[in-house]
């Protein structure tokens, strides 16, 4: 493999796409290789006769699968090969560790005590790709910090250090570059200005993932912010995500089928387009990002905090939340999920504090404001258009979770349950897609996407990050008001070929590295 | 709580630095096209390098020193096709044939020959005979239940004796030694019809031990004998019983008494699976199938014994009005006589081309007249529109149906054979995935690459990764189209641009290279 795979180890489970800023975080935990198989063994473990779901979209076939190393070697019929340790996997399906494609578990993976990675084990996810929206640690000079918050397009000798850094972050081992459009500052870009640092990106073979500019018609609108996706991707030459693809809020719900038409126009034409989603019809913000307009967070926090003591600027904010709010579906569609200055709201409805504290929402809003910044979870999905995306080939899988501490606050299940909630309902309860096309999606289609060599598929020559689960024991017992369950039924995890999670046990063993790409998006 | 610093964009992720590493060497590179490697995913852009027989990189390759560089862009680039269902073994084995262009213009690259049971038993021999001439195309074997039958058994309708059982499982082994990747069957032919299950069981059994798969024209694709569900679940009971996986060949709900029962096939193979039975089917894109009087309109009982024997009992005053009377039922199961087009008829082919009612109707004859008549100069081969389009489109969606032509492959302009022998894959793509939306081209491309070397455990082939085999077909989506008609099949598919096969082309810019780097695939041994 031409992309090192460092030896240093961080947590369960990979990040992928850490930056520089992470790199003393990364070498947490060093484990030992199991011993290689001797001489009187050929492999260091064969799994029997599972169903091989093997992650290409194939419908499952039984064969043995075995592991030597990190990588497995042999798929197929073994007969009397023998291993130091067989597992009898007949009751199981036998797929790749899942890739999430859009994760905020950097900053947990990056603590000691949640570098395990358990809540994303239990999921049977084996690698994460983090730094999403456009944020994260970054290593971003002053000038671009300094332009970050003010609502003007860059000089061309500041764009000219955008891209810089850009280019030495990819240079350095990148997987591509994110944007955050919809909050602020990244809102303030234009199109033209991400298309150049884009174009930056694509001279790695970078991809461009977007939390889009608007995914209700808060701007431009949903369609037009999944066009600028396209458009990025277009001239920039690189591959466009348009990441936790969704229609926010009753004034577009129904536009799945707009953006599904949009995406596949762009991909008639040669562009190259796709998506990831969460199988849940809440998502999860900022108080201020979802309610708050834009323009009153010009020059960050304190101007806020300034234009809504302005006697004459805080009716306009309070028009616009109304209106906002409205998008959202209403305050009892917003439920906290943390806010350290008073955490008796965390599980609450914007109604039901708006109610106790004897405000109207919009009041409420602001004083909540003021005190901090109120982290919610946002029901403003139709589940149709979940599942109109969710069918959709180009699709991919994604929690969009934090990894928190077991018990603080009150964070969107996404957090402990995307994937087996998403087999749960959607291939056994619902039939919307079947087991092979949701896995694909976890898996060789990240994999593919984002140019992850070797893993995402069971073959020979591949990293061994491999599940085996029992589709039926998949569950998630959490909920927006009690979400901190680990998620259920992932029976045996290996990451890198050491065995993580044993017999729906936790091993302890941090087989976790940070990749890097292939130089050419290949290898060997 | 999230790390804030700045929502301004941000680089993903970095660690180790990239180097460009050592400029590798290829031999081709095909630049810039839409890459379907094979899987369910949608294509991306990306190279992809041969060198030797191997594909070596995909990805953004760069420069390539040294190497001749084919610019691909906006065609599809996939792995080259697997036809898991073919008559041409006897083509691809003579002289004329074996440069295999009707199947090389359609983008497949290796075919499955010895389907439905029949075909030669001494592999070993057949090998020589496909290499002889060198060949266009790859080459995988099956090994004949039906051959093996007519050879322990003749044509007899009985079962095998213990002795005789142990004997034909020796010859399955023997096939798959030599290289075989399972067992096949026509148990809707006689003299396999005869069979028990059980037999089949017996051999499919040698089949698994050495990772085999077993495949079958099924006893009934209608109401002939068990019925179309029976004769699935026989399948379904073979593979179970046999510890192997199993296919239904070219699946079909076969006239007009049972249209609609796709949807029961569905069911029962998705049961099967549920339950842990691996079943698979495979299907070429056309309402009609291809058979022959004989097989399509005579019934079996009046089969044992072989053509004379049968040529004999028509004869026979007694039995006459039986076998006629059953021969109006089977006519009816197809559809009637306008449903029934000549495609071979040595001794007259003025009549290739015309349907049965056309022909009785021109020599004041019945149908079934006329039918047996031609049976007593040797019998003729037709085309049977027997399928309705529901059912056609019901199995083509499910992610366990393969793509195969069930074609044969004859010298250009002899007969009318079936169309699906020149462009059952571009008819795939053209009319079913971009016409008419039925299915989509990834999903269409894994049914005819990854899928079949899943089912069939071909090693390296079917996908395109660095360390495969380079078998590839480059085509234009929007140009892709099958001109070959009922009437005049003769002619090759259009829009396949660039096909590779072990790692070279056989056909360069549309035109045929005449290469034959074709080779008849050993299954695997773990």
């Amino acid at each position: 493999m031409s992309a090192r795979a460092p030896a240093s180890r961080v947590g369960g489970i990979r990040l992928l796409g850490a930056m520089m800023g992470c790199v003393a975080v990364v070498a947490v935990s060093i484990a030992c290789h199991p011993t290689t198989a001797s001489a009187q063994e050929d492999y260091d473990l064969i799994l029997r006769r599972g169903r091989v779901v093997d992650g290409s979209g194939n419908p499952w076939f039984r064969a043995d699968v075995a592991i030597r190393g990190d990588r497995i070697v042999a798929v197929g019929d073994l007969g009397n090969a023998r291993a130091r340790e067989e597992i009898d996997a007949s009751a199981f399906v036998v797929a790749p560790g899942f890739i999430d494609t859009h994760s905020h578990a950097a900053q947990g993976l990056s603590t000691p005590g949640l570098s395990h990675g358990r809540p994303l084990l239990a999921q049977g996810i084996t690698t994460v790709i983090v730094n999403p929206d456009g944020g994260g640690p970054v290593d971003l000079g002053q000038q671009a910090r300094a332009l970050a918050a003010e609502n003007r397009p860059p000089r061309p000798d500041e764009l000219e250090a955008m891209a810089g850094l850009v280019r030495r972050g990819m240079e350095d081992g990148g997987f591509g570059l994110s944007s955050g459009l919809f909050s602020a500052p990244g809102t303030f870009a234009t199109t033209e200005e991400i298309v150049s640092l884009a174009r930056v990106a694509a001279e790695r073979g970078g991809v461009y993932a977007s939390h889009i500019r608007d995914e209700s018609d808060y701007t431009v609108g949903v369609v037009a912010a999944v066009d600028e996706v396209i458009r990025v991707a277009r001239d920039s030459g690189l591959r466009g995500v348009v990441t936790h693809i969704k229609a926010l809020g009753p004034r577009v719900w129904g536009y799945s089928a707009a953006l599904v038409q949009r995406i596949e126009g762009a991909r008639r034409e040669g562009v190259e387009v796709f998506a990831d989603q969460y199988p849940f019809t809440a998502s999860a913000t900022g108080l201020v990002d979802a309610v708050i307009p834009r323009w009153a967070e010009v020059g960050g926090r304190d101007s806020l905090l300034a234009r809504l003591a302005d006697p004459e600027l805080r009716p306009r904010i309070q028009a616009d939340a109304a209106v906002n709010l409205a998008r959202r579906g209403g305050a009892d569609r917003i439920q906290f999920r943390s806010h350290p200055p008073d955490r008796s709201i965390e599980g609450k409805t914007l109604a039901d504090v708006a109610a106790e504290r004897r405000m109207d929402p919009i009041e409420a809003t602001l004083a909540l404001a003021t005190d901090g910044a109120p982290a919610i979870v946002s029901f403003n999905m139709l589940e149709d258009d979940v599942v109109t995306l969710m069918k959709q080939r180009w699709v991919m899988t994604c929690s969009d979770g934090d990894l928190v501490p077991m018990g603080e606050g009150v964070p969107h299940p996404r957090t402990y349950g995307t994937f087996p909630h998403k087999i749960r309902r959607y291939v056994l309860e619902r039939e919307i897609l079947s087991l092979e096309d949701a896995v694909r999606s976890m898996t060789s289609l990240p994999a593919k996407v984002f140019r992850i060599d070797d893993r995402g598929v069971i073959r020979p020559g591949a990293y061994a990050d491999l599940l085996l689960f029992d589709p039926e024991q998949l569950a998630y017992e959490g909920t927006y008001q009690d979400p901190h369950h680990l998620a259920q039924g992932i029976a045996y995890v290996w990451v890198n070929g050491h065995l993580a999670t044993a017999n729906h046990r936790f091993t302890g063993e941090l087989a976790g590295r940070v990749l890097a790409p292939a130089a050419t998006g290949t290898t060997r | 709580m999230r790390s804030a610093f700045g929502r301004c964009l941000i680089v993903l992720g970095l660690i180790a630095p990239v180097s460009s590493g050592a400029q590798e060497r290829y031999d081709l590179l095909l630049r810039g096209g839409r890459v379907l490697d094979g899987s369910g995913n949608p294509w991306v852009r990306a190279d992809v390098a041969i060198r030797g027989d191997r594909i070596s990189a995909v990805g953004a390759l760069g420069d390539a020193p040294g190497a001749r560089v084919i610019d691909v862009s906006g065609l599809y680039v996939t792995p080259g096709f697997i036809d898991v269902h073919s008559h041409a073994g006897p083509g691809l084995a003579s002289p004329g044939l074996s440069g295999a262009r009707p199947l090389i213009a359609q983008g497949i690259s290796t075919v499955f020959v010895n389907p439905d049971g029949g075909g030669p038993i001494d592999l070993v021999a057949q090998r020589e005979d496909l290499l002889e001439d060198g060949l266009g195309v790859n080459v995988a074997l099956l090994t004949p239940h039906g051959s093996i039958r007519i050879e322990v058994l003749g044509m007899g309708d009985r079962d095998p004796s213990s002795a005789e059982l142990q004997r034909m499982r020796e010859l399955v082994r023997r096939g798959m030694e030599a290289g075989a990747f399972g067992l096949s069957s026509g148990l809707f032919y006689s003299p396999a019809s005869f069979s028990e299950t059980e037999e089949v069981v017996a051999l499919a059994e040698v089949a698994a031990e050495f990772g085999g798969v077993y495949t079958s024209h099924i006893r009934d694709e209608s109401t002939y004998t068990v019925g179309l569900m029976a004769a699935v679940d026989e399948v379904i009971r073979i593979a179970r019983e046999g510890e192997l996986p199993g296919v239904i060949s070219h699946a079909k709900a076969l006239g007009p008494h049972v249209w609609g029962f796709s949807t029961a096939i569905v069911e029962r193979v998705e049961r099967a699976r549920a339950a842990g039975v691996e079943v698979y089917a495979d299907q070429y894109p056309y309402e009609a199938s291809g058979s022959g009087i004989t097989s399509a309109l005579v019934p079996r009982w009046a089969q044992e014994g072989g053509h004379e024997a049968m040529v004999a009992r028509t004869r026979e005053p007694a039995l006459r009005d039986r076998i006629v009377a059953e021969m109006w039922e089977n006519l009816d199961r197809r559809g009637g006589a306008d449903r029934l087009q000549f495609r071979r008829f040595e001794p007259d082919p003025s009549i290739e081309g015309k349907t049965l009612a056309t022909v009785a109707e021109s020599r004041g004859m019945d149908p079934i007249q006329l039918a047996l008549a031609l049976l007593e100069q040797g019998g003729a081969s037709f085309v049977s529109f027997n399928m309705n389009p529901g059912d056609v489109e019901t199995l083509m969606r499910q992610p366990w149906t393969m793509t195969s032509t069930d074609g044969d492959l004859v010298p250009f302009g002899e007969g009318v054979p079936h169309p699906r022998s020149y462009g059952t894959y571009p008819r795939k793509l053209g009319r079913y995935v971009r016409d008419q939306g039925v299915i989509d081209v990834a999903f269409a491309v894994r049914s005819m690459t990854s899928l079949p070397a899943s089912v069939f455990r071909i090693e390296d082939r079917g996908v395109l990764r660095p360390g495969a085999y380079a078998d590839v077909a480059v085509f234009d989506l929007a140009g892709i189209r099958d001109p070959a008609t009922f009437q005049e099949p003769h002619q090759l598919a259009e829009g396949m641009v660039y096909v590779v096969i072990n790692g070279e082309l056989v056909m360069e810019a549309g035109r045929f290279t005449e290469a034959r780097p074709g080779r008849v695939l050993h299954r695997s041994r773990q």
